[in-house]
């Protein structure tokens, strides 16, 4: 029973990694109805960003702020240049995206080398440890980044479902012509949300970055995961992605301990189940 | 109508303008009789980028000590010139470039690849053209000696013996008896970790559980919490990030024993790195080819001292350019003591290859019968440096050891081996 | 309503468009034929640059069929060939039987994992089926990496010999490149003919609507499902190839990078064409082989050259020639004013975008 509360435990702080990379994704993929196939990029260079940072002022926050402010910046530049233009065409969209990743790989590998490199924190708190009952010493760390992405989690529902830039988000998932018409600047909110989606990806990867290595590959990892976990939990649906994240990351930590040699298959045959019964995913909207 | 005929003449005729182009490129037996070509087969794209870099500083070394340079020299009164070929780690890419530098540049000798998939690729495809000798480089798999090619030598450990001697060590020295063993799954763990066990249960212990994870797991807070209590060490076969990821996580999650490490679990990249790994890592021990910092002999001073001025060196010398310098030092000793013949099949160089015996920067060195070196090997563990970082030393070294040519799979007790 | 370009297959063609197309892939042909004797070392260039030009280029029709005549972008054909050549590889090494069950066992199970990949991703479309087919793919690779019992593992199956059947040597190099241009070309004009006959047809009006074909009273999914079988079949046969080329089959075979290959290869060669993958093909074999000499940064010019095509000549080389002739056709009719020469670069794209549109809602 403690073993397994422990395993369930360990799947939730991983999941609260892949769900920070995921609600990148789907919140774009909600207004805009395209994928970016550069999202592991974002996730991958936030995080060097992050650590660059954070090892030349110590400061993991700063670290953390300027990973997220430069990629979303990058992000508005990859949305203005390659991405406005083709708004419409989401498999050209997708395939330019990916172009970017390709080349994100390669000068990523020159620039930061192909060895491991991980964010600094302080050492007391990579060692610290808190009691819990039935469970035993848990690492603080991995606490405090399940919750962070509660608290990020929470924060972007209530930007979504509270705030009059949500309505207007909202207003335009559901039919971005009228609400174009009504006034709104669609093209403003679209980039907003490129940026903010882009800044998620990078805050992501110097979360992620903290508890696991960076190191060229991780790119398309956490993009193939992203991918799993949007359609598991339903395209463009934030708590979606927040179910889909719990799934993956506990079916894959169970798998680890009950059938580690196929524990990655075991992960992504989650996804062909779910669609084999719901081709939208999980609270996806119809097709 | 016209513009698209014009437009479509021009696409045909760009194509073959860059067929003529690039087959007009380095010529093709290249150099004539007299110059002998070497191919190098050396990662340059993918994680193992930096191992091009490493292959020519080790052959800079070898060729300087002649006179020459990393990209040329004279040898036994015989021009040799050396050809690059760059691969990204993966088997279609070394069958490509492998391809392309036999049958492009018409190389008389192949020297490596650098990693285990591309070995086996290699090796196979050195069955194909018997007339060109293949040396290998880095890559360690047991059973690339094992496939009878004639035309194929390896002057380093493979890496089932680069493990040699740590088994007995951990049983007989340290009195560990049961070991729990974690390591990734694929070919490479898989000899490694037979090194290492075949001698350890060969001395009485016990393999108490296994977990063989898939390369790229970064996780281990789950696999950590299945380790038994009552084991006396922990056998850890990752390497790269997987290694610095368990170490730092091990370190989170509070793990009090003592970590028997295989040969690529603690490199000095992994001991560099930013990540908070002191607590785990000192005290580990691993073994491998390549001495810990205080080892010295007159062959290793001057290879050390050598590699420092090579272009794009690291601080000290990588297992890359350790075992690329053996091999092409063996290599140019070989092509000397033939003096430089390669008629009838290359039968002279490959006698020559055969009966070399020679004391390398790590050791003395000869083939045994499969062309499969008979080495020295270390046994290296992580102290803490007066100033903080972490370092290896040696502490053991195993005299003559031999391949075993026991070709390891994944495996769940002693029983298995 | 967006049509695909159709660069050797217009619609209702006139005067030299007719016969043009056809002189233009005459003239290909024989230099394909040739080729063995055009260049100066045919023990490199056949192999490298002519039979792994064809075998990338058959995988990389069976992903340039479903994207032009039922509108889905598959990611998963290189995990189909990908299956096929598994197939072989365990029969002839494992099972240690001959290699034409092989072939055959590997061409059934290609097209078998290719309907049961169509059976869980026929029913969505557009970006959806593109990321999930990319995710089947990893599903395979994942598989293919660890299971010793079935693929080996990261060591993989060889040796797998090519077979000699007497009067067709496989061993022999000219043989086996002309062997893979007759399977090339018999791929290609296989596609076609599927795509001009009634079932290729309606495969297009299922593309282009949907939901009037199933008014019609035709079972789309059913259809949808058959193509992407077919378009299995013909990866399949790459697959077969890539395994006699490559004498051996492991994981890298299937894995990300191989796909991303098989996609550049179409992107440049154009999404639109049957025949221009194999101009992109021998466009990457050639930078594969040859990139290195001029940059480092091989993976970089690959991605720029992808991206510029997607930018500017979506249609791919193959669609150039028809790209320039719009452009100039625009330059002359727009003479009088030629004070701007510069065009936005958004105002040049053709209207017929050659990847197929494919919006959610």
């Amino acid at each position: 029973m403690d073993q397994i509360l422990l395993i369930t435990l360990n799947g939730l702080t991983l999941a609260a990694v892949y769900f920070l990379v995921a609600s990148g994704l789907t919140l774009i993929f909600g207004l805009m109805r395209v994928i970016t196939m550069a999202h592991g990029t974002s996730y991958l260079l936030g995080g060097y960003i992050g650590y660059a940072i954070a090892r030349q002022t110590g400061n993991w926050f700063l670290g953390a702020l300027g990973a997220a402010v430069a990629i979303g910046l990058l992000g508005l530049v990859i949305h203005q240049v390659l991405i406005r233009r083709f708004q419409d065409d989401d498999m050209r969209v997708a395939l330019i995206t990916l172009g970017v990743s390709l080349i994100g790989t390669d000068l990523m590998l020159a620039v930061f080398g192909g060895t491991a490199t991980q964010v600094p924190v302080p050492g007391e708190l990579q060692v610290a440890s808190l009691s819990i009952p039935f469970v035993g010493a848990y690492p603080v760390l991995r606490l405090l980044v399940l919750a962070a992405a509660i608290v990020i989690g929470v924060a972007l529902a209530l930007l979504i479902n509270r705030t009059r830039f949500g309505s207007v988000v909202r207003a335009g998932v559901d039919d971005s012509q009228m609400a174009a018409a009504t006034g709104v600047n669609v093209r403003v909110v679209f980039a907003v949300i490129f940026v903010l989606g882009s800044a998620l990806a990078a805050l992501a990867g110097v979360v992620g970055g903290t508890l696991f290595p960076l190191l060229p590959g991780q790119d398309g990892v956490y993009l193939l995961f992203s991918l799993v976990v949007v359609i598991v939990g339903g395209m463009g649906s934030i708590p979606g992605a927040a179910i889909g994240a719990v799934l993956v990351g506990v079916v894959s930590q169970f798998a680890l301990v009950y059938a580690p040699t196929y524990s990655l298959v075991l992960t992504f045959a989650l996804m062909v189940v779910v669609l084999a019964v719901r081709p939208q995913g999980i609270l996806g909207r119809h097709l | 109508m016209l513009n698209k005929k014009v437009a479509g003449a021009l696409a045909v005729g760009a194509t073959l303008a860059l067929l003529a182009g690039c087959s007009g490129g380095p010529g093709g037996s290249a150099g004539g009789d007299d110059t002998i070509t070497i191919g190098v087969l050396a990662t340059s794209e993918g994680n193992l980028a930096f191992g091009m870099d490493e292959a020519k500083a080790a052959i800079g070394v070898a060729m300087e000590a002649r006179g020459g340079t990393a990209d040329g020299g004279e040898i036994a009164g015989k021009k040799v010139e050396f050809v690059y070929a760059g691969t990204d780690g993966t088997t279609a890419s070394a069958q490509t470039q492998v391809r392309k530098l036999v049958e492009n540049d018409g190389v008389d000798i192949v020297l490596g690849p650098v990693s285990g998939d591309e070995g086996e690729t290699v090796v196979q495809y050195a069955l194909t053209v018997p007339e060109v000798t293949f040396v290998n480089g880095s890559a360690s798999p047991v059973g690339m000696t094992l496939e009878g090619a004639e035309n194929f030598f390896r002057f380093h450990g493979d890496s089932a013996m680069w493990m040699g001697g740590v088994g007995t060590y951990a049983a007989d020295t340290l009195g560990y008896k049961k070991i729990y063993l974690l390591a990734e799954d694929y070919s490479f763990p898989y000899d490694n970790a037979g090194g290492f066990f075949s001698e350890f249960c060969a001395a009485g212990g016990e393999i108490n559980g296994t977990s063989w994870v898939p390369v790229g797991t970064t996780d281990y807070a789950t696999i950590i919490s299945q380790i038994p209590a009552d084991t006396d060490a922990i056998y850890v076969g990752l390497g790269g990030a997987d290694a610095a990821s368990f170490l730092s996580q091990a370190v989170t999650n509070g793990v009090s024993k003592p970590l028997v490490g295989g040969t690529i679990a603690i490199d000095t990249t992994a001991l560099s790195g930013d990540a908070n790994i002191a607590s785990a890592a000192v005290g580990m021990i691993s073994g491998g080819p390549v001495p810990g910092t205080g080892f010295s002999n007159p062959q290793w001073d001057a290879f050390v001292a050598a590699y420092a001025k090579q272009p794009n060196a690291f601080p000290s010398p990588s297992i890359f350019s350790i075992l690329y310098y053996t091999s092409v030092e063996s290599l140019l000793l070989g092509l000397e003591a033939s003096n430089g013949d390669l008629s009838d099949g290359q039968s002279a160089l490959r006698t020559a290859l055969s009966e070399l015996s020679w004391d390398g920067p790590t050791g003395p060195l000869s083939l045994d019968e499969n062309r499969q070196a008979i080495v020295d090997n270390y046994l290296n563990q992580v102290v803490q440096a007066d100033d903080g970082s972490l370092v290896l030393e040696t502490i053991e070294t195993t005299s003559g050891v031999k391949q075993a040519t026991t070709v390891y799979d994944r495996f769940q007790s002693c029983g298995d081996l | 309503m967006a049509r695909p370009d159709a660069f050797l297959f217009a619609p209702k063609p006139r005067g030299a468009a007719r016969w043009l197309p056809w002189a233009l892939g005459a003239v290909v042909v024989l230099g394909a034929v040739l080729f063995p004797y055009l260049v100066d070392r045919p023990r490199f260039w056949l192999p490298n640059i002519g039979v792994r030009s064809i075998w990338l280029g058959i995988i990389a029709m069976s992903l340039v069929f479903l994207n032009r005549y039922v509108g889905l972008l598959s990611l998963a054909q290189v995990t189909i060939a990908g299956v096929a050549a598994y197939g072989v590889g365990y029969v002839v090494v494992t099972l240690q039987q001959d290699f034409l069950l092989g072939a055959l066992v590997g061409l059934v199970a290609g097209t078998v994992a290719a309907f049961l990949i169509a059976i869980i991703a026929a029913r969505t479309k557009a970006i959806y089926f593109l990321m999930i087919t990319l995710a089947i793919g990893q599903v395979f690779y994942s598989f293919a990496s660890q299971s010793i019992e079935v693929t080996n593992a990261r060591r993989g199956l060889a040796p797998i010999a090519r077979p000699d059947f007497g009067i067709l040597n496989l061993n022999d190099l000219t043989t086996f490149y002309y062997f893979a241009l007759a399977l090339g070309l018999l791929c290609y004009l296989l596609c076609r003919y599927a795509a001009s006959s009634t079932f290729g047809l309606t495969l297009q009006g299922v593309r282009d609507s949907p939901e009037r074909m199933k008014a019609l009273g035709y079972n789309v999914n059913g259809y949808r499902i058959a193509a992407t079988t077919f378009a299995g079949f013909i990866a399949s046969v790459g697959g077969i190839l890539l395994v006699l080329d490559r004498a051996q089959v492991d994981p890298d075979v299937v894995s990300l990078g191989s796909t991303l290959d098989v996609l550049v290869v179409a992107v440049i060669g154009g999404v639109g064409s049957l025949g221009g993958v194999f101009l992109g093909a021998i466009v990457l074999t050639l930078l594969s082989n040859f990139a290195q000499n001029l940059t480092d940064r091989y993976m970089t010019l690959t991605g720029l050259v992808f991206i510029l095509v997607l930018l500017f000549a979506p249609a791919g080389l193959a669609g150039i020639g028809k790209q320039v002739k719009r452009f100039l056709d625009r330059r002359r009719s727009s003479e009088p004013d030629a004070g701007e020469p510069a065009q936005d670069p958004a105002a040049t794209r053709p209207p017929e975008s050659a990847i197929t549109k494919g919006k959610q809602r």
